[in-house]
């Protein structure tokens, strides 16, 4: 693969590859944790922390880690850095940690890590699992803070990271927003105009 | 055995290690960070389940702090509060609680537990520990057996092991 870039790499990440839109993983946290703004920060910030560990390590012991035990491999790998940023967040961010709950501990089983260690990772050289890491977790960030956009603003009227009040809207807040149906409805939309402009554009590719 | 898979075993064996190592490294500071912040959340407690109260003095068993005397900004005694672990239906939970002089109830917080979600999880809701302001010791029972308090539907252990909580060192604060 001579044709790899840096920049070219990154942005794979964040719209060929983009982690919820394109490959479809790690859909669980970004349902349940896109109640706000300030979740989907914190549980991006946590992903994308374990993901650059655990694709650093994996690409750096690529050529030690034995073929037959290479999953459990990573997973010890992914679950000292999930271990980590769990104890970190418990001690350092309480109200963040409660509100996101059991996602942390989860990261662990999220596609999302598992699959670029599996794929990427395991076959590129440290500085390319790098950014692919940032890249992949850049994508999920933005993906995440535009569903806890939406679903903050319209379940809450105001949008409230971290003490800050960025937007209000006067409107009667839809609490429906803010449940599981929300966020459901939210992730179906925006995945149907992403598809559409994809569509679209392999079409006019096409003639 | 082939001398591949003793191979495969120790590497997997040196990692398990540096994973452990590292990860007790991390462990003591964020647990000293948590205690801090446990204690934080403690002092804010006593505040909620005992409102009037401006001080509060520990009393002490040895070292094991029992409960805690309440006092008014003229050093009255206005009641006693106390942390207690009591058992749940899933594991300990732990609860915050304010009675006055006469042992009734000024307010009750649930610090930790770990109750069923959508069941006895519910005893972290206002909803149920305000119920318990303003409850005489003589009335604190569930409501289906005379008292003052509805228990959670479905989650009788749940409310029980609260109610049975505040009993206990009601009994204790009388002991002593």
């Amino acid at each position: 693969m001579a044709d790899m870039t840096i920049s070219g790499e990154y942005f794979r990440g964040i719209v060929k590859d983009n982690p919820v839109f394109s490959l479809v993983l790690g859909l669980c946290p970004v349902l349940a944790v896109t109640t706000s703004v300030e979740n989907a920060i914190g549980m991006a910030g946590a992903a994308l922390f374990v993901l650059l560990g655990s694709n650093v390590m994996v690409s750096a012991l690529r050529n030690q880690i034995p073929p037959i035990t290479r999953i459990p491999m990573f997973i010890i790998i992914i679950c000292t850095f999930v271990t980590i940023i769990d104890m970190v967040m418990e001690a350092y961010t309480p109200p963040l940690y409660k509100s996101l709950g059991i996602f942390i501990p989860l990261i662990v089983v999220n596609c999302i890590i598992i699959g670029r260690a599996e794929a990427y990772a395991s076959k590129n050289t440290v500085k390319f699992s790098i950014v692919d890491a940032l890249g992949i977790g850049t994508g999920f960030l933005i993906v995440l803070v535009i569903i806890g956009a939406i679903r903050e603003l319209l379940g809450t009227g105001a949008i409230v990271p971290f003490g800050f009040k960025l937007i209000s809207i006067p409107i009667t807040p839809a609490t429906f927003m803010i449940l599981p149906g929300g966020a459901f409805m939210t992730i179906g939309v925006l995945m149907a105009i992403v598809n559409y402009n994809r569509i679209r554009k392999a079409r006019k590719g096409g003639q | 055995m082939k001398k591949e898979y003793i191979m495969v075993m120790v590497k997997m064996v040196a990692m398990s290690v540096i994973a452990a190592v590292i990860l007790g490294g991390l462990y003591i500071p964020t647990q000293a960070q948590l205690k801090i912040y446990q204690e934080e959340q403690r002092q804010l407690a006593l505040v909620d389940v005992l409102p009037v109260a401006d001080h509060f003095e520990a009393v002490k068993s040895g070292e094991e702090t029992l409960y805690y005397q309440a006092f008014d900004a003229s050093n009255n005694l206005v009641g006693y509060c106390f942390f207690h672990d009591q058992p749940g239906s899933q594991d300990t939970i732990t609860l915050a609680g304010g009675v006055d002089t006469e042992y009734t109830v000024t307010g009750v917080k649930i610090m930790t537990h770990a109750e069923t979600p959508g069941l006895g999880a519910f005893i972290d809701k206002l909803s149920f520990t305000d119920q318990f302001k303003g409850v005489a010791v003589d009335d604190l029972m569930l409501s289906k057996n005379g008292g003052a308090i509805d228990a959670i539907s479905g989650a009788t252990v749940s409310s029980q092991a609260v109610i049975d909580g505040i009993h206990v060192m009601i009994g204790e604060i009388k002991a002593n």
